[in-house]
C-alpha cells in the first residue's frame, strides 16, 4: 500500500514522515523535476506501507514545480491513500487546500497537526465535528512532542475513504461543469481543472477555455478566481463550525523586532556573518583534522606501496581529490548547511528574504532569490538548483550570473589559506569586497539589460518555531548529498586526467606556452598559472597545485604578497568550477553557461591584470 | 420620484448581489445601507417595494434575491461593471470618479448599447486591456498604513499571480497591514498567516478600510 503525506508548507509533514518512517528514507527527484521526493517504508502488523512525503504546497491548481509535481503526482501515480496534513493554527487555509484534495477522490484522512500550538494560541478544534463534516477520520497530533503520530498508520490502514465533501460552486460554474461533462464526459475535477485551464485533453480544455471565456466576460471575473472565491468561502464555513473563536495572541512577537528595517536589517547582516565566521572557524578545525588522518592512514601508506611512476601518480591524484573534497570542502560545507537549515527550519529565512527584497529588486530579482544567494556561500552547486526554481528565464540568468559569483567555502578556504596567512586580514577582506562589489555591479548591469518582466515576491512569512535537531541533520544530509554525488565524481574525474597529462608533461608544456600571458599581463610565474587551472576542478585545488608546483608550502618565500593576492583574486573570481559548470548546463542550459563562464573568466584576468598594473 | 425609486431600487439588488458573493449570505439592512449611495429613508422604502414585488426576500433580518430579483441585479451590475471599465480604462478617469459616474449611468443605459460597449471594450487589438472587476478605488496596499484593517476590494492581473488567490487574497477578504517598510515591501495577515509582498504586487491589490 502506499500512501502520501500532502499539506501547506510549514504544516510540520517532514516531521510527521520522519517520526513514521524513522530512518531507510531515499530521496528521488520526480522523474523530469528538480523538486525532491522522499519516500519510506515501514511495516504495522503485517502490512507494508511505502510513505511518500510530498513538496509542501497552497494549492492543487498552483503553477509552481511543486504544485505542479503533486497534481502530476495524484493523477499519475495515485496512492491508495493520502494523509492531509493541517495546521491547526491556520485551519481556513488549510481547509482550502483539502477541499481541494477532496475533489481527487482518493481515500483520505486528516491529520490536524500542531495542536499544542493552537492550545496556545487559545484556538480551540472540534474535531468530531470536522470528520463528521469530511466524513473522513480526523486525528489531532503535535509532531513536535510526538502525540498522537501512533494513530495515524492504523486510520490509514483502517478507515481512509475519499472526503464525502463537494464544494457548491456558483451556477454558471456548476452550469460549466455539467455541460463539459456531458459534451466530453469531463469528472467534475477533470472539468474544474479545465476551466482553469489545467491539463491535458486537447478538445476539453478549449471547450472550458471557451465557457471560462463567457463567464468571465458575464461576472467581470475569471473562472479560476471564482473557483477560488468559492473554495474559500466553503473553507470559511466549515472553519466557522470547527474552530472555536480565538482570542487575540497578545504573547511578544520576535516579528516586531526581526521585521522592521531597524534593527531587522542589522540583524540579518549580522546573521549572516557569523554564519560565515562558524563556518570558517570550525571548518578550518575540522579540515586539519581529517586532512591530518586521512594523509596518516591513506596517502602515506599509499606512497609507501611504490607502485609502478604512473599508477603512483594517477594513484595520488585520485587521493589527493579524495581528500580535497571529504577534508576541505565537505566539512566547511557540511557545517554551513547546518547554520543555513537552522536558520531554515526557525523561519528566519522567510524574514531575511521580506528585508532583502528590496535589494535584490536592484538585481532585477525579488526576496525569495536570498536563498540561493546565501546557499552558494557554501557550495555553488545546490544553489544553482535553488536558482533554477525562479519563475522567470530572466530572474534564473540572472541568478545563474551572481550565484556563481558568490564566494563559496572553497573559495574561502583560498582566501584564508592564500591571503590572509600570507598577506594578511585586511587584504584578505578586502577580497570579499571586491567580489561584493562586482556582484553588485553584476546585478545592476544584468537587471538593465536583460529584457523580461519582473515578478514580485509573494511568500508566507512562517511562524518562529524552535527546530528539530533531527530534522536539522537530515535536511543538511539531503543537501550535502547533492555535492557528494554531483562534485565529487567530477573531482575524482577530473583529478585524475589532469594527473595523467602532468605525468606525461603536458603541463609543462601549458606553462611554457602560457608564460607570457601569465608573466606579462598578470605578473605572475607560469606554474602559478597553471595551478589556477586546478582551480576550475576545485577551487581549493588551485591553492594545493601552488603549493605542490612552487615546491613549497610557504607561498611567501616564493611568491611576492602581490602575487598572491592576484592569485587569489584571479582564482576567486573566474570560472565556477566544473561541478558548477555541470549543474549550470543541466538546469540553465548552454548558453548561460558559457556566457558564465565567460563573463567569470573575463573579469577574472581582467581584475588580476588591472591589480598587476596598479600594484605590480 | 418614480426615477429616483427605480435606480435606488436597482442599487440595492447590486449591493445584495455584491454582498452575498463576497460574504456568502447574510445581508442585512446596514450593509445595504453603507453600499447604496443615497439617504436611509430612500433605501428602506426602495427595500420595502422589493420586497413587495417579491423581487426580494427577508428572512430573520437577512435578505435574499429572488431569481427575478437576482437576474436584474446581475444586469446591473454587469452595466456598472461595463461601464466603470469605459470610463476608467479607455477614457482614462480616475477609477473612484468612474465608480460614482458608472452607478449613475447604470439605471438609464439600455442592454442593447451596454453589450455593443463591452464588446467595444474587449475588441482585439485594442491594447492590453487590465480587468477591472469590482469597483475600482483608487487606493492601493501601499496607501494603508501598518495595523489598518482593510478590505480588499479589486486585484489587477490576479492571473499573473495565482498563488495570490491560494492564500486567500481575494476579494472581499479582511486583511491587517503587519508591516510595511519605507520601501514598500509590506507583509499582510490574511486568514491568520503573514505574507510578504513585493511592492510592486501590493500595488495590484486595492482595497478599502474596514470600517
Amino acid at each position: 500500500m502506499r500512501c502520501a503525506l500532502i499539506g501547506n508548507p510549514n504544516v510540520g509533514k517532514s516531521l510527521i514522515f520522519n517520526q513514521l518512517t524513522g530512518l531507510g528514507v531515499e530521496v528521488s527527484n520526480y522523474p523530469g523535476t528538480t523538486v525532491e521526493l522522499m519516500q519510506g517504508k515501514l511495516c504495522y502488523q503485517k502490512s507494508s506501507l511505502e510513505i511518500v512525503d510530498l513538496p509542501g504546497i497552497y494549492s492543487m491548481d498552483g503553477e509552481s514545480a511543486e504544485e505542479e509535481l503533486v497534481r502530476t503526482y495524484l493523477l499519475t501515480s495515485t496512492p491508495d491513500a493520502v494523509i492531509a496534513v493541517l495546521d491547526a493554527t491556520r485551519m481556513e487555509r488549510n481547509l482550502y487546500l483539502l477541499l481541494q484534495l477532496a475533489e481527487y477522490r482518493v481515500p483520505m484522512i486528516v491529520v490536524i497537526n500542531m495542536i499544542d500550538e493552537a492550545a496556545h494560541q487559545g484556538i480551540a478544534i472540534d474535531s468530531e465535528s470536522l470528520s463528521s463534516i469530511l466524513g473522513v477520520p480526523v486525528i489531532e497530533t503535535a509532531a513536535s512532542l510526538g502525540k498522537n503520530i501512533n494513530e495515524i498508520v492504523p486510520a490509514v490502514l483502517s478507515s481512509a475513504r475519499p472526503a464525502g465533501i463537494t464544494v457548491p460552486y456558483t451556477p454558471q460554474i456548476e452550469a460549466a461543469i455539467r455541460s463539459l461533462g456531458k459534451l466530453y464526459g469531463a469528472t467534475r475535477l477533470q472539468a474544474l481543472m479545465a476551466l482553469q485551464g489545467i491539463g491535458t485533453a486537447g478538445d476539453l480544455v478549449e471547450g472550458a477555455q471557451t465557457i471560462a471565456g463567457e463567464i468571465e466576460s458575464l461576472n467581470h471575473m475569471a473562472a479560476p478566481q471564482i473557483i477560488g472565491a468559492n473554495r474559500h468561502l466553503c473553507a470559511r464555513r466549515i472553519a466557522a463550525d470547527v474552530v472555536g473563536a480565538q482570542k487575540p495572541d497578545r504573547r511578544f512577537s520576535a516579528d516586531r523586532l526581526l521585521t522592521k528595517a531597524i534593527p531587522g536589517i542589522p540583524i540579518l547582516i549580522a546573521v549572516l556573518l557569523s554564519m560565515l565566521l562558524i563556518v570558517f572557524v570550525a571548518g578550518s578545525f575540522l579540515e586539519g583534522l581529517i586532512v591530518e588522518v586521512f594523509t596518516a592512514l591513506v596517502i602515506e601508506p599509499f606512497q609507501a606501496l611504490s607502485l609502478p611512476p604512473l599508477a603512483t601518480a594517477l594513484g595520488m591524484a585520485a587521493l589527493l581529490a579524495i581528500v580535497a573534497g571529504l577534508g576541505i570542502a565537505f566539512p566547511f560545507v557540511f557545517i554551513f548547511y547546518i547554520l543555513l537549515s537552522i536558520i531554515e527550519d526557525t523561519g528566519y529565512l522567510t524574514r531575511a528574504a521580506f528585508l532583502a527584497d528590496r535589494v535584490m529588486h536592484g538585481f532585477g530579482l525579488h526576496g525569495g532569490a536570498i536563498i540561493p544567494m546565501v546557499m552558494a556561500f557554501g557550495c555553488n552547486v545546490p544553489a544553482v538548483m535553488a536558482a533554477s526554481q525562479l519563475r522567470t528565464g530572466r530572474e534564473r540568468t540572472i541568478a545563474a550570473f551572481l550565484v556563481t559569483m558568490v564566494p563559496c567555502s572553497a573559495r574561502t578556504v583560498i582566501i584564508t589559506g592564500i591571503v590572509a596567512a600570507f598577506v594578511g586580514l585586511l587584504a584578505a577582506l578586502s577580497i570579499y569586497l571586491i567580489v561584493f562589489v562586482l556582484i553588485v555591479l553584476t546585478g545592476v548591469f544584468l537587471a538593465r539589460n536583460i529584457p523580461g518582466g519582473q515578478y514580485g515576491m509573494i511568500l508566507e512569512i512562517v511562524p518562529l518555531r524552535m527546530p528539530d535537531p533531527g530534522m536539522v541533520l537530515k535536511k543538511s544530509w539531503t543537501r550535502i548529498r547533492e555535492f557528494l554525488f554531483i562534485a565529487m565524481p567530477l573531482l575524482l574525474l577530473g583529478s585524475v586526467v589532469l594527473g595523467a597529462l602532468d605525468y606525461y608533461g603536458a603541463m609543462d608544456a601549458f606553462s611554457l606556452m602560457i608564460a607570457p600571458i601569465s608573466e606579462g599581463v598578470l605578473g605572475l610565474p607560469a606554474y602559478a598559472t597553471t595551478a589556477l587551472l586546478f582551480g576550475i576542478l576545485r577551487k581549493e585545488m588551485a591553492f594545493e597545485t601552488l603549493a605542490v608546483l612552487s615546491g613549497t608550502a610557504d607561498l611567501g618565500s616564493v611568491l611576492t604578497a602581490v602575487q598572491l593576492y592576484t592569485f587569489a583574486v584571479i582564482s576567486v573570481l573566474f570560472v565556477p568550477c566544473i561541478s558548477t559548470i555541470a549543474i549550470l548546463l543541466r538546469q540553465m542550459g548552454a548558453r548561460v553557461t558559457l556566457a558564465v563562464s565567460a563573463y567569470t573568466i573575463m573579469l577574472g584576468f581582467l581584475i588580476g591584470g588591472l591589480i598587476h598594473l596598479i600594484a605590480g | 420620484m418614480g426615477y429616483m425609486n427605480t435606480s435606488v431600487r436597482e442599487d440595492c439588488l447590486e449591493a445584495i448581489l455584491t454582498l452575498t458573493q463576497a460574504n456568502g449570505g447574510s445581508v442585512t439592512a446596514e450593509g445595504i445601507m453603507a453600499a447604496v449611495d443615497a439617504n436611509q429613508a430612500a433605501v428602506e422604502a426602495g427595500l420595502a417595494g422589493l420586497v413587495a414585488e417579491g423581487a426580494v426576500r427577508l428572512e430573520n433580518g437577512e435578505y435574499l434575491l429572488s431569481p427575478e430579483g437576482k437576474t436584474v441585479a446581475e444586469s446591473v451590475l454587469r452595466k456598472h461593471r461595463v461601464l466603470e471599465c469605459f470610463l476608467c480604462e479607455m477614457l482614462g478617469m480616475d477609477t473612484g470618479a468612474a465608480s460614482k459616474e458608472a452607478c449613475v449611468l447604470e439605471h438609464g443605459i439600455s442592454d442593447d448599447t451596454i453589450d455593443r460597449l463591452s464588446r467595444y471594450i474587449e475588441r482585439p487589438g485594442h491594447g492590453q486591456r487590465r480587468h477591472c472587476a469590482g469597483r475600482c478605488r483608487e487606493r492601493s496596499l501601499l496607501d494603508f498604513a501598518e495595523g489598518d484593517l482593510i478590505e480588499i476590494t479589486m486585484i489587477r492581473c490576479l492571473g499573473r499571480n495565482r498563488r495570490l488567490i491560494d492564500l486567500g487574497l481575494i476579494p472581499g477578504e479582511q486583511i491587517v497591514i503587519r508591516r510595511k517598510l519605507h520601501n514598500n515591501a509590506i507583509v499582510v495577515r490574511v486568514k491568520g498567516a503573514d505574507i510578504a509582498l513585493s511592492p510592486e504586487i501590493a500595488s495590484t491589490v486595492f482595497a478599502e478600510p474596514v470600517r
